[in-house]
């Protein structure tokens, strides 16, 4: 595959891919993304250095040496990591690869689909709404309680005919509400007297 | 310059990204941005007369989707345990973090970090709880990245413990 090629493929992809040369060093083919101009000390043709503009990449390339030693089948992934380069929060994503003798980094924007955070962040905000509605349910389950404790203690004093209707059917909606509040969980933050 | 590797540590939403935030930058969002992968803020400091760079590396919330990874603890000198006060479920998570950093890490220094201490009205985690994990030996601070409260001397306070003698 040509220079041209590989560059061409590459922007198409929006990947980044660095060498990392054998007497050390690291090498940009290809073409240098809009999202990680400033990220590195060099212009896409020169040889250039990682460290530093992004500090996950420090932490990273252990791992990544080690799939580089390790041999040609040998990969090492970054998992997601954020970053931000200039100005703009981006989450990547670095893999190790050998082709070859080569050893050699792929950055990855990580967008559409790839992009989990839209999803997450509604999962974990209906998880709190769950957590929410879960304390409000411990708030109410034990007055519940004490309010049909309460009628049925009401209903073993003297009563007059019409006081006793009252209480009946007090009874009967409190029955209700303890019916639909049983199945319920009760949250272990209640205190039982 | 030192460099010292500062794990933020805890469950979903207890405030990891925004204490750092109140740290690193001193400002503070009430909008809840979940966290997705790894972030790492640098923040130069002095402490008793040495600079240090704390490298902070701001990990996603340990829930049923995600889970912390062993490698992402792996050469921490220390870390913060975020615990929301107002929500008890977390402290049992920061437990279980705790554990697993000790086994990637060894039993480097941490402190607990009670947050959202502006919304003490609300706490389901009382002065019982806090008082366990005293006698456990936890060092138990209580923040507010909302206010203010307790952020700068709970990371000042972690990284003199890191630093060696």
């Amino acid at each position: 595959m040509n220079e041209e090629l590989l560059r061409d493929l590459l922007h198409a992809l929006d990947l980044a891919v660095v060498e990392r040369l054998p007497k050390g060093g690291y090498f940009l083919h290809g073409w240098m993304p809009d999202w990680l101009a400033g990220a590195f000390d060099a212009a896409p043709d020169a040889q250039g250095r990682l460290g530093g503009a992004l500090p996950f990449l420090d932490h990273f390339l252990p791992q990544a040496q080690n799939a580089w030693y390790t041999g040609p089948e040998a990969r090492a992934d970054s998992g997601p990591f954020a970053a931000e380069v200039g100005g703009e929060d981006l989450l990547l994503r670095a893999s190790a690869i050998t082709l070859g003798t080569r050893t050699m980094l792929v950055l990855e924007r990580l967008t559409g689909e790839a992009d989990t955070r839209p999803i997450l962040q509604k999962a974990r905000e209906h998880l709190l709404d769950t957590e929410r509605l879960t304390r409000q349910i411990a708030a109410v389950h034990e007055p519940t309680a004490t309010v049909h404790r309460l009628i049925g203690d009401l209903a073993q004093t003297s009563l007059s005919p019409d006081q006793r209707g009252i209480v009946e059917r007090l009874a009967e909606a409190s029955g209700k509400v303890q019916a639909a509040m049983a199945p319920l969980p009760a949250p272990p933050l209640i205190r039982r007297r | 310059m030192i460099q010292k590797k500062i794990c933020m540590l805890g469950g979903f939403a207890v405030g990891k990204t925004s204490l750092v935030s109140r740290f690193v930058s001193s400002i503070f969002s009430d909008k809840y941005l979940t966290t997705v992968g790894v972030k790492i803020d640098k923040k130069p400091v002095s402490v008793d007369g040495r600079d240090v760079t704390l490298m902070l590396w701001d990990i996603y919330g340990q829930d049923d989707f995600q889970t912390v990874q062993p490698s992402q603890l792996r050469g921490m000198a220390g870390y913060l345990l975020v615990v929301d006060g107002t929500r008890r479920a977390t402290l049992d998570v920061a437990r279980q973090l705790q554990a697993r950093a000790t086994q990637a890490a060894g039993p480097v220094p941490f402190l607990l970090l009670l947050n959202k201490s502006d919304l003490a009205a609300e706490w389901e985690i009382d002065e019982a709880a806090f008082f366990k994990l005293a006698e456990d030996g936890w060092r138990v601070v209580k923040t507010s990245a909302k206010t203010g409260e307790g952020v700068e001397d709970a990371f000042l306070a972690l990284a003199r413990a890191v630093l060696p003698a």
